[in-house]
Order: structure tokens, then sequence, then C-alpha cells
């Protein structure tokens, strides 16, 4: 078919029209000047959007907008109990995050409620209308409901306010917001990535036969309608019908009169009659001819459903006819509208599906790639919280409802009901921290069910808690091993980071986004609608199109026009139409994030505004020309133009992943050719925050840099402006981090910068001391001494004082004191009873002295209660020494006294300690040395960690390589050098400068042994390199034991370092020992060391008994005593237990 | 083979650094004499620290460690004990010297610097030059720090706090000849090749004569691509490379507690301590 190439649409607005010189035809030969600096373009977006933009503005689309509609839907409750009484919402409004108690007068600040351990949540008001006996009151701002508020959404107080008004607060001005504070936690949800609802899926089923499945989505109901092939026959399979239906039998059904309409519906070329022959013919065996017969057939076919036995049988029975109607109209394909059960637009959906199908069948390609990424849908934590509102508020107008019927079936009522007394807004608040903090979204409506929906924001370093903002769960079962979802798809392509997935089992099903990417929200369809058929779009219900004009078969030239997945017309010209509708998104008519895609093969133009969908921006492209010019960018960079500004005049437009299909994006100008539509801002958007912080990762193999995104998020380093005023479960910080040498422009945008995570070492890359083997590092122990890799541990300990039911308190104990000398165990407490902060903490030492009363259930009037009336509780240290930081008193909503108290201990590095630069490159310290045994280079300069070269050639991590050199060459001329990805210090400019200052080009320098003063036989890599210290640190991790506890049911040692446990010696040790013989040593380990018992039994019955005496054969003559483990006594009284008599059969050896 | 005497020749001398060339002698005794001026030149630093208050943004052990790496004036070392060899129990004035510092922030902010250490002996101060003050810790308005702390005698293989030196290094001196025999032989264009195949400029090239020299071997960094070059031309003797046997060219950079020339001093006398304590041991061994 011939048509325009897309690149032909003329569109220039009217904005274009003074800046002519662009259009100037003779200049259209001119080579493309590079428009330099477009990249600034990027950090100009991350200034309007921030780097969590989706979420907040999921969050405020539902807290503004969605929320109102929902209650609209469930605006009455009426009772049958008495059918006066009505309760009416008129309005609903999200207020200020205020505290429950009045400390502040109602106001609360997000640091407050992380020091409490309260929500960080606002009031949802609503006006309202009802009936009291017989008046009706009108009442306003009644609170239903308290709702968890996003950090920095709309309703935060945080937004709109300057650095220095944040830090007022307590809050840090680079934190990204976007979370959730739930009982002094900080709650991520997650980005949760679904098939979209709604669109015709061609896929092949289990048995390879071609099917269609559409999953259907409304307000009120979820559905899934299959059309699959059997035998060459098409059904319909619904779950609620008990057997697939032949689809003709459907069709006719549904008001298809003629086998020739349904014919011209699916096709009339021959592949298409050929197709669906069989399915007419068995149609016909079942001898249904009308439409009467095809739903009583149908009828047949519905599964009975079980109701309640509480619930009364609809006294009027539909008969099975009407039933079946029913379900055609309402379940089968249920986004599709039908009206007074005019099945039009259904029927031309089903028959659509049966085209698709029959056209798979015969070219393969026309199967769906259910892993291409338009076919996927974001869920963000404004749809999650909407559907948790929308189920909590239909429980709530339930309990309204029932509380309202018990009144009114109350004889002789004193008072006169007040529903507007009843309405607590317990279940609401309950429901939201319920699902909040525990991350279990249960919808009953839709029988959803989904756990480890939101997770802790992990605040290792400032990067993993911005890249938790990013991240992307997939619905996908992690234990499937299939490689399709988990692989990088090509569509995935400016949207998702490529390298930024775990290891291991969520490989590929955790994702994160891109640095540009955006994920709209749900936009208004009607005025699309309407604009579409103003556009020239012949809608289906009212038009009575042909068969063969919807399908195109007879020579027409109709592409369907779908919005949102609904069919919603033909067009004749479908290129005018998506031009059009694209001009008049650039000039701003259209809603930017609506994208058009024209889908040739399926002769189909699909318009989409539904949310989830991502999308990213693009420099538009025309005549071989971007329309983004320098002037543009010196204007942005002069702060006349934002980025909003290139969105409105046209020079800039979003894409999503449907309309890319439509397009021709050049990454840069060189390569725009004449039918290139749009150009890259910038190459380095396909990466996310964690992969933007490795530095030449072009330079990397893949993995690697899939591995420094994992280990990015464990190092150590500043966390955020606040972090010495925050009270966290575990806290890492580094003592002097430091800016990256080679820095990326990533680590610009996202202030990494400002709360760095590492430190620039200086690294020999040579082999030393044979401590090096398996990628050990060898560090200097002059450098730790200056404070390489020092980092702080700081660790909450919360105690509560609580109240009990008879009313009586714990209390804090005054240290106690002898003769005037402080027991030592209280050495460490103030008068208070609790640690005075800068005292150092050993073991054993005592730092809350809380009593606990003896009598907590009964109720005592002894005011002044006595030292005997309480027993200690205190909280004791156990553990390596540390200081007492902070301690914070506070109460929390629950109203009882909150003790916290924070812990500090200042780590050197030791041996076993972690470290990594940029590279995916770890490795744990192999040995420390003396700096005067160190190399150094005629300058006198000695090496902070010395890294043995057998890490570069199996890793193939030449970005290090380039690193070290780049911040070789920015150390001597006083600046950082770059790494961007894509771009960056080219290692040819790199060595010119290394040579102006007297050193080698490659990087290579000469060294002297520090041990023998002898000049080193081989010149060794030398320069700086961001390393990392990780979380893992020897000092948690090292355990050792001798004897200790044991676990109480089976006698045998603990396990695990928190229980001082033993050392395994498991299967494959003991596989070893039999394999040797040493079965002596077997014994002792197995036995001897860990439960050994000694037992009697009974050589004559072989029960275990007394010593001396068998109970069984009440004698005492045939005991023996064994040796036997503990746990294989227990297996023996378990087995009794059940009915089995286990019996030793004793033998001398 | 008549006994060696090593030498010293004093290039260069100033305040805070100094050059000099030992030459007649083997890189042990080189390296040896680099090695105590690194790790075993005992000077002052803070090793003990006591806060009284502490309401500064950072901890105690934070500003404790800063304390430690200030370089205290240690050119009467000597008038002290190493603590472990004092006869004091704890510490006393014979091993140690005490250091008060209370700064309270009246203003917006306030630097507490090294000049706010007030030291109990004048001998033992933090090093001060021209207005340069070692910044510990900023306070803002209200913080206060008040604190003692405690000097002790150490060595920098204790701690890097007790090195005297910035960078103390010796070089080998440079040894670069040219066969002027083969360069003779060759062309206008290799000439000026192979003089700017250096990357440090080592070699000259003169127009009006058409020869090469070495001008400047003390730049030579030994990266060897000048006989890369000389290699790929097909003379590979064109020029040789090495190192002056037995001169080692030594820089010393103090880091402030001791003039340079002191360190050197102290070292060579450690160092002949050691020496005769193995003399010593050794005649007693022989004796027996
Ligand atoms: S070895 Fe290198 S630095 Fe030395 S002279 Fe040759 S080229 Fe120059
Ligand atoms: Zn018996």
């Amino acid at each position: 078919m011939e048509e325009p190439a897309p690149q032909k649409i003329e569109d220039t607005t009217p904005q274009d029209m003074d800046e002519g010189e662009l259009y100037d035809h003779s200049k259209l030969n001119d080579p493309i000047k590079r428009v330099e600096d477009k990249w600034k373009l990027l950090p100009a977006f991350l200034k309007v959007r921030g780097l969590v933009r989706q979420h907040i503005d999921s969050f405020n689309y539902f807290v503004n907008v969605e929320i109102k509609k929902l209650m609209k839907a469930n605006e009455k409750i009426t009772t049958d109990a008495d059918p006066k009484f009505f309760l009416k919402y008129h309005n609903i409004s999200v207020g200020r995050p205020s505290a429950d108690d009045d400390m502040n007068g109602g106001d609360v600040t997000p640091h407050e409620c992380r020091l409490r351990d309260l929500t960080y949540s606002a009031p949802i008001s609503a006006d309202i209308e009802y009936t009291r006996g017989v008046q009706i009151v009108r009442k306003k701002g009644v609170t239903i409901g308290r709702l968890p508020i996003m950090l920095r959404s709309s309703k935060c107080i945080l937004t709109g306010k300057n650095p220095d008004e944040l830090a007022k607060l307590g809050e840090c001005s680079i934190d990204s917001g976007g979370y959730f504070i739930c009982k002094g936690n900080e709650k991520v949800i997650l980005i949760q990535e679904q098939l979209s609802k709604n669109r015709i899926i061609i896929e092949l089923d289990n048995k390879k036969n071609v099917c269609a499945s559409v999953t259907s989505s409304t307000e009120e109901r979820k559905s899934k309608t299959n059309v699959v092939q059997k035998n060459g026959k098409l059904y319909l399979r619904i779950n609620t019908f008990t057997d697939d239906i032949p689809i003709i039998v459907v069709l006719k059904a549904m008001g298809m009169q003629s086998d020739q309409q349904i014919i011209s519906f699916i096709g009339s070329k021959q592949d298409f009659v050929d197709g669906i022959a069989a399915s007419f013919q068995e149609c016909y065996s079942l001898e249904i001819f009308t439409r009467q017969q095809a739903l009583e057939y149908i009828g047949s076919k519905i599964k009975i459903v079980f109701r309640s036995p509480f619930k009364a049988m609809p006294t009027n029975r539909r008969s099975k006819v009407d039933e079946a109607r029913d379900i055609l109209a309402t379940v089968l394909l249920s986004h599709v509208p039908v009206k007074n059960y005019d099945f039009r637009m259904k029927y031309t959906y089903l028959t659509l599906m049966i085209r698709r199908i029959l056209l798979a069948n015969k070219d393969p390609h026309a199967i769906d790639d259910k892993d291409y990424y338009g076919n996927k849908r974001l869920e963000l934590a404004g749809q999650l919280l909407s559907l948790m509102f929308e189920d909590l508020l239909k429980k709530f107008n339930n309990e309204l409802k029932k509380t309202a019927e018990s009144n009114f079936q109350k004889q002789n009522r004193v008072q006169v009901f007040d529903i507007s007394a009843c309405m607590t807004p317990k279940t609401i608040t309950d429901g939201f921290i319920h699902a909040i903090s525990t991350g279990n979204w249960t919808v009953k409506r839709f029988k959803m069910n989904r756990s480890g929906i939101t997770q802790v924001l992990s605040r290792l370093s400032f990067i993993s808690a911005l890249g938790h903002m990013t991240r992307m769960n997939s619905q996908f079962e992690k234990t499937r091993k299939v490689s399709g979802p988990r692989s990088l798809q090509p569509s995935q392509f400016g949207m998702l980071c490529p390298a930024d997935t775990p290891e291991g089992e969520a490989c590929g099903l955790v994702k994160n986004l891109a640095l540009m990417t955006h994920v709209t929200t749900d936009d208004e369809e009607p005025p699309l609608a309407r604009l579409a058929i103003n556009l020239g779009v012949l809608e289906v219900d009212i038009n009575t199109l042909s068969g063969e004009e919807i399908t195109g078969d007879g020579g027409m030239k109709g592409y369907l026009v779908f919005l949102n997945g609904q069919i919603l017309g033909i067009h004749t010209q479908p290129h005018i139409l998506a031009r059009s509708l694209r001009l008049l998104r650039r000039q701003g008519r259209v809603k930017e994030f609506v994208s058009v895609y024209l889908h040739d093969e399926q002769h189909s133009v699909y318009i989409a505004s539904d949310g989830g969908r991502v999308c990213r921006p693009l420099i538009i492209v025309d005549k071989g020309r971007p329309r983004v010019t320098e002037e543009h960018i010196r204007q942005l960079s002069d702060g006349i133009f934002a980025f909003d500004d290139f969105l409105k005049r046209g020079l800039i437009e979003y894409l999503d992943v449907n309309e890319e299909n439509n397009s021709m994006i050049a990454v840069y100008e060189k390569d725009i050719k004449p039918n290139t539509t749009h150009l890259e801002i910038e190459p380095l958007t396909v990466l996310g925050v964690c992969a933007g912080l490795i530095p030449y990762p072009h330079h990397n193999q893949s993995p690697r840099n899939t591995y420094q995104c994992a280990m990015g998020k464990q190092a150590i380093g500043a966390i955020a402006y606040n972090q010495l005023n925050r009270i966290d479960t575990l806290l890492y910080l580094m003592v002097y981090p430091q800016k990256p040498m080679v820095k990326t422009k990533t680590i610009e945008l996202t202030g990494y910068e400002k709360v760095p995570a590492g430190q620039n070492a200086t690294v020999a890359v040579m082999s030393y001391s044979g401590y090096d083997i398996e990628d050990a590092l060898v560090l200097n122990k002059a450098s730790i001494d200056r404070g390489f890799g020092r980092c702080i541990v700081l660790k909450k300990h919360a105690t509560s004082v609580k109240k009990y039911i008879n009313n009586s308190l714990d209390r804090l104990g005054a240290p106690l004191e002898e003769n005037g000398i402080r027991n030592k165990k209280h050495e460490k407490l103030d008068l208070d009873g609790i640690v005075s902060p800068g005292e150092q903490l050993l073991n054993g030492d005592v730092y809350v002295n809380k009593q606990t009363p003896k009598n907590t259930t009964n109720i005592n009037n002894n005011e002044n209660r006595s030292d005997a009336e309480f027993f200690d509780t205190p909280s004791t240290w156990k553990s390596n020494p540390v200081f007492a930081d902070k301690v914070m008193l506070t109460s929390t909503d629950e109203d009882h006294f909150l003790i916290k108290m924070l812990s500090r201990s200042t780590r050197r590095p030791e041996l076993g300690d972690k470290f990594s630069s940029r590279h995916g490159q770890k490795g744990v310290v192999g040995i420390i040395v003396n700096q005067e045994d160190m190399p150094f280079n005629h300058q006198g300069m000695c090496p902070d960690i010395i890294m043995n070269p057998h890490g570069y050639p199996s890793r193939m991590t030449v970005g290090k390589l380039i690193e070290l050199l780049g911040g070789k060459a920015g150390v001597f001329e006083g600046r950082h050098g770059y790494g961007t990805a894509f771009g960056g210090d080219k290692v040819e400019d790199i060595s010119r400068v290394l040579v102006k200052h007297g050193y080698n080009y490659s990087g290579k320098d000469t060294l002297t042994s520090g041990v023998t003063g002898e000049t080193l036989n081989a010149y060794i890599y030398f320069g700086p390199i961001y390393y990392q210290k990780l979380k893992h640190m020897v000092m948690d991790k090292m355990h050792a034991r001798a004897r200790g506890p044991r676990a109480v049911l089976t006698r045998q040692p603990t396990e695990g370092r928190a229980r001082n446990g033993g050392l395994r010696l498991g299967e494959m040790e003991r596989d070893c020992l039999i394999a040797y013989g040493a079965s002596a040593l077997l014994m002792e380990r197995l036995m001897v060391s860990s439960d050994q018992f000694t037992v009697f039994v009974c050589k004559d019955c072989g029960l275990l008994g007394y010593s001396g005496w068998c109970q069984f054969c009440k004698s005492s003559l045939t005991m023996a005593r064994i040796n036997i483990p503990y746990a294989s006594k227990l297996l023996f009284q378990e087995l009794q237990a059940m009915n089995i008599s286990p019996r030793l059969k004793l033998k001398d050896l | 083979m008549p006994p060696r005497q090593p030498q010293i020749e004093i290039v260069e001398m100033k305040k805070d650094s100094m050059t000099f060339i030992l030459s007649k002698t083997d890189a042990s005794i080189a390296n040896a004499l680099r090695r105590v001026m690194i790790a075993e030149t005992p000077t002052m630093s803070i090793d003990l620290v006591e806060f009284e208050n502490n309401t500064s943004v950072l901890h105690d052990e934070f500003i404790a460690h800063r304390l430690g790496l200030i370089p205290l004036t240690s050119s009467r070392v000597e008038k002290f004990n190493f603590t472990r060899e004092c006869s004091c129990t704890d510490n006393c004035e014979n091993c140690s010297v005490r250091f008060n510092l209370h700064v309270t922030c009246t203003d917006d902010t306030k630097q507490v610097t090294s000049d706010d250490l007030f030291s109990t002996d004048a001998d033992v101060r933090p090093v001060h030059r021209e207005d340069d003050s070692i910044v510990i810790v900023k306070l803002a308005k209200g913080q206060e720090l008040k604190l003692t702390a405690i000097a002790k005698k150490g060595v920098g293989k204790e701690h890097a706090k007790w090195q005297p030196t910035c960078i103390t290094t010796f070089q080998y001196d440079p040894d670069i000849r040219i066969n002027q025999n083969i360069m003779d032989r060759l062309d206008e264009e290799k000439k000026v090749k192979f003089a700017n195949s250096c990357p440090v400029k080592v070699f000259a090239y003169d127009k009006d004569t058409r020869t090469v020299s070495v001008e400047a071997a003390s730049n030579c960094v030994y990266c060897q691509e000048c006989k890369f070059y000389s290699n790929d031309i097909g003379h590979p003797d064109l020029v040789h490379v090495g190192y002056k046997p037995e001169r080692y060219i030594f820089t010393v950079e103090s880091s402030g507690s001791l003039e340079p020339q002191e360190i050197v001093l102290s070292a060579l006398s450690i160092l002949k301590t050691k020496l005769a304590h193995v003399h010593e041991n050794l005649k007693n061994e022989v004796d027996f």
C-alpha cells in the first residue's frame, strides 16, 4: 500500500514561523550543525520533574482528581430497613498532614514522624448530607479517614519550600521524596509492571495454537476473554461458562443475523472464509440457526454459582436466555460498552479478534510479542492507593449501613439515630496503614491479593534511596525459569536502564527506569474521542458501517481507530488523522502524553491516553533539521526558557513506546537522514541513576555495569543532609567522603557530589606480597591512619515504657548506689536511669534501667508504689563497645513513652573489609602494609591501595583503566575528569595532559620498592581510582564459638551469629569425613559435641525405659545404657505419639 | 677495595624541604635512611583527648582523629620519654604535653583551628605557618567545644600522625648517553623525532649544529620512550638509559613538626643507634 511517509508531515506551528531561518530552503543542504550543549535540556528536565516525578505525579493525580471520582461512584448509602434514610457525600478533600495529638498544634513534619514513629498522614474529609429522624442534616468537613501522604507531593508540607526552610523542618534539601512514612518507617510503593488492559493480545497457547485474549478492566469489573482454536475451529472461552462455546454461536447470540454478515465482519477474502468455514460447520451441526437458539445453547453452559445460603434466591428467577444475554453484555469483553442490548460494538470487537487469529494462522509475524514494552503498563503509588481507597470506602460504607440497619431494627429507640456519630475514621486509616506497612494489597472485589508492594526505603546510601524510587517490580513469578520476560527487549530502549537489575532469581524482573522516563497518568477520554470524530473518524456504533468498511477488505482503505483499546471507528485517511493529532499535540491542544500510533500491518490507528505508559522526551526533527537550535539552548542557559517552554513551543515532545515505532530517531545530528523525525536529547539517558555513576560504562563488559549497579547501593557514604539528625535502625556513614575525580553528568544531576559514597584512592596495579590473590586488596596503613575508609555505624535501640490495663506504668529506676559507689553495671547511667550521651557502653552495661510492675492486671490503688512491686527489666549492652550518641524521649500514637538510644561506633578498615571500585570489581582487604614498605614513585608518592593486575583480563573493565588515566590527568590539571557514558574525556586528550606534566602517556610510572630500595622491573599503572567501601564489614560477621547456648527442643547448638551459634558441619563436610573414613571424628562432631544423650533401652522389647527398669516389661534385668543424639530420642518419642512404636534391637559387639 | 666513604651533597635547602644527593653507598643504606625517616623518627602528636563539652556537628572520635593529625613542633622531642618507657603510671610532664581548647561560637559560624589549641609547653605547639592554621571543626551559633588533649611522643610506625615527613623519597640519578656515532648517521627528521620522543624533554635538538644532546637528564622518568623509538628505527644502541650507580637523589619534605635537616639527622642517629645495638649484641655473643 502506498502511503505518505511520516516525515513528510508538514506541521509548522505558529511559533515556528518567526524562526524562518530554519526553514530557509536554500540552507537545506548545509551540513547540520551540532547543537552544542543540547544536553543542558537534561538538567532543565530534571529541574522541573525531579527524579521521582512519576511517583509524585501519580499520587497527586489520585489525591486531587481520582479520589473525587471514587467518591462520586460511591456517594450514596441507603438501606432497605428505612427507605427514607440516606447518607450522601458531596465533596471530598484531603487536608494538611497532621498528627493526632496536639504536640505542635496538630501540624506535623515528616522528620517528626520519622523520629516519633508516627504516620505522615492527612485527614480525608467529606461534606455529607443525611437524614436524622425526619430532618435532613448537612455537615461539612467530616473526617472519614486518614491518608498517608507522599513526601513532596502536592499535599506535603515540604512542597515549594526552599533549602533553608527545609533545613528548618529537619529535612534534606536533596532528598527526592516520593515515599511514605508509616509508623516511622520510610516506605516506597514500588512501581508494578503489568500487561496492558483492554488490548487484544495474539499469542500461542500451550498447544501451539494461535489464540486471542483480552483482559478487560473497568471500574466495576475485571474479566478475561479468550478466543481459542481447537482442530481448526474457533471457540470462546470465559470463566463463567462450563465449556468453550463455538464462536459462531456467540456471534449469533449477539445478534448477527446472517452468515454473510459474519463473513463480512471477519473478512471476505478467501483466506478468512476458509479459516472460519469449519466453525460455521460446527454451528450447523449443533442446529443453531437463530439468535434464540444460540442464547439457549449458551444459557445451558452457564456455570451454576452456589449462592450463600443466607442470601435469598431472587424471587423472579430469570430465564437461562436472559442470563446468557446478560453475561454476553457484561462479562464478555466487559470494557466494550453495550447499551440496550445493542451488541454492535461488541461483535465488531469479537470479529476483529477472530480476524487477527486467522491472520496470525497464516502469518506468524502477526503474533504479538508479550514482552514488547508497548503492551506493558506501570502501576504507580496513585493507582494502587486508589484501588485500596475504593475498597476501604466500600467497606466503610457497608459498616455504616450495617450500623444504621441494626439501629433501625431496635425497638423503642430513645435517641434519634445520628449516623455522623458513627463515622469513625479508623476503618480507612488502619486499612491504609496496614497495607503500606505490610505491603499486602488485598482488594476483594477484583480478587486481588498481592504482597510485597511496599518496601522499606533503603537508606544505605543516597544512591540506594534514589535507585529505590525508580525500581520496578514485575508481576511475573520469580521462580519460573523463563528467559522471555527477563531479557532486555529492544522496545525498552531509553525507557528502562539496561544495566540496573539484580542478579539471581529476580534478574530481569526487577528493573529500573532510565533517567528521562516519564510514566503517564490517566487522561480524559471523551474530549479526545470527540476530537477524533471531528477529525473524520466514522463511529462504529452510530454509522451503520458495513463489515467490508471495517475490515477494509473490499478495496476500502479505512483504518480502524482505537482509543485506549476501544474501537472508536474507522478513518479513510489514517495518516492525515495521525499527523493532525500529533500537530495538535505539539501545539498544546491535546495533552502532551497522548500517543498516536499508526499500525500499518493491522490497518489500525491506536490513540492512547491511559495511565501507566512509559514515555520519554525527544527533540522533534523536521526536514532534516532539529527544531531545537543553539539559540534555544542559549535562552535555556540564560533562564529565559524552561523545559516546559520547549514542550509548549513544539520543539520537544514525549513519545511512548508505541509511537516510537512510527519514528526515526537519530542519536546524533550527524545521523540525521531525510526521513528522521526525532533526535535524542542525550544518549546517556538510556541509563538510570545507578548506572549513571559509572565512569566510561560504554567501555566495560556489560555484566560489570550490572554488578556495580548492585554494589553502588551498598556503598557507605553520606546519606542526606539530615543524616546526623536521623535515628534509623542502622546507618552507615563515611567520615571523609569525597567527590569522585572522574565524574559523569548523571553524578552532577543526581546530587551525588553533594552526598558522595567513596574516596579517591591512589591505586598501583601490581602484585604485592601474595596476600592479594582472588581480588584481595593491599591497603596502606598510613592511609588508614589518616582516615581512608573510616566509617561511622549508628544503630537504634528502642525501649518503650508501657502503660498496662490496670493503669500501672513501667518506670525508669535511678542508678543503684551502695555506700556512694555506683553499681558496676549502672556506671554509665544518668540520674534519670538512661545512659548519658557520650558515654562508652561496654559489654554488660545497662543503658536503660527500666522496671516493670509485678502486677499489671489487677486494679491497685496504691499510688506510691514501692520498689518491691517492680522487677528490673533493663536494656543491657551486649556487643562490641560503642558510644551512646543520642537519647530521645517521645511518645507515639499509641500513647506510651518511647526511648530511642542511638549507638555510635567509628571503624577503621581492617583485614577482610570489602571495597569496590565503580566497575563491579569488589575485593576484600588482604593485608595492611606500612607506608615505608609500599612502593613509591619518583615524587615519593605511594599508593593507598595495591590491586592485583589479574583483576583486569577476565573482567575486561576497560572503563576502570580509563578512569585511572582521567583521574590522574585531572589531578595535575586541578579539575575533575568526565567519564560520562557515550562521551567523556578522550584518552588521547588525557594522554596529552599526562605528557605535558612529565608523565608517561599510558599512565604507567616507574616505582621503587619500599622494601629493598630497588627500582621495580616493570612499569606500574598508577593513579587515582574512586573506591567505595561496602557495608559488609568483618566486625559484623566475625564469629567463633567453643561451647555455648543450645536450642531447647533438640539440645543441638543454636544457629547464627546473633544467637552465638555453633559452626555447622554440613552434609558436604560430612561426606568428606565419611569418604576419608574418619568415623571417630564424625561421631565426635555430630554427636558428642552436639546433642549426645544417654538413654536406657530394654534389650527385650527395644523400648526406652528408666535406668534399671523397663516399664513395658516391668522388669529390671534387661536394661542397657546407650548414647544417642537427643534428636533421635526426640524422634522416637514423636513416633510413639503418633502410634508408631520404634524399637531398638541391641546386639553386643 | 678501598673502604667507601658515603657522601652527602646538599642540592637545595628550604624551610620545609631539602634535596640532597647521597652517594658512594648501597641502595640498602639509602633505603634504610628513607625508611627510618618515615617510620622511626619520633615526634609529638596528640594521642588522648578528653571531651568536656562537644555540641559541634562532628562527634568526639571524629574530632579526636583530626586533632591527632595536627603536626606539633617537635624539635625538642628529645626531652620527652616514650610514655611506655616513662617511670610515671599514666602520663607526666616528662612524657606528655597537655593542650586545652575551649571555643564557643557567638557569631553565626566560627572555625575552630589549631590556633585555639593552647599548649602547656612552649616547645610543643601546633605547627603554624603565616595565616593558614588547620581547621578542626566549624561551629554554628551557640555550639561549644571544650576539651583537653594530651600529646605524646611516638613514631610513624605506630600511627601515621607521628610521621615527621610528608614525602621522603629518593630516586636514582639518571645516566643517559647518546651514541653520537649512530646519531650522526641519522637524517634530520629522525633526529628531531628522537628528541621529541621523550615526554619530559630530556633531549634537545640544536638546529645549528644539527646535534642531539642530553639536556636535562634528571627529568627522566625511565619510561623508555626514547629506547622504543630507537628500536623502531633500527638502532637499538642509539641511546643508553640507565642510572648512575651509588647516587641517590633524596627529597625530604617536612610536615612542619621537624625541620628537614633535623629529620635527616635524627634518622641518621637512630640508624647509628641501631647499628650500635647490633654491634653491642654481636660483641656480647662473640665474647661468650
Ligand atoms: S626514558 Fe623516557 S624520560 Fe627518560 S630519556 Fe628516555 S624518553 Fe625521556
Ligand atoms: Zn523392656
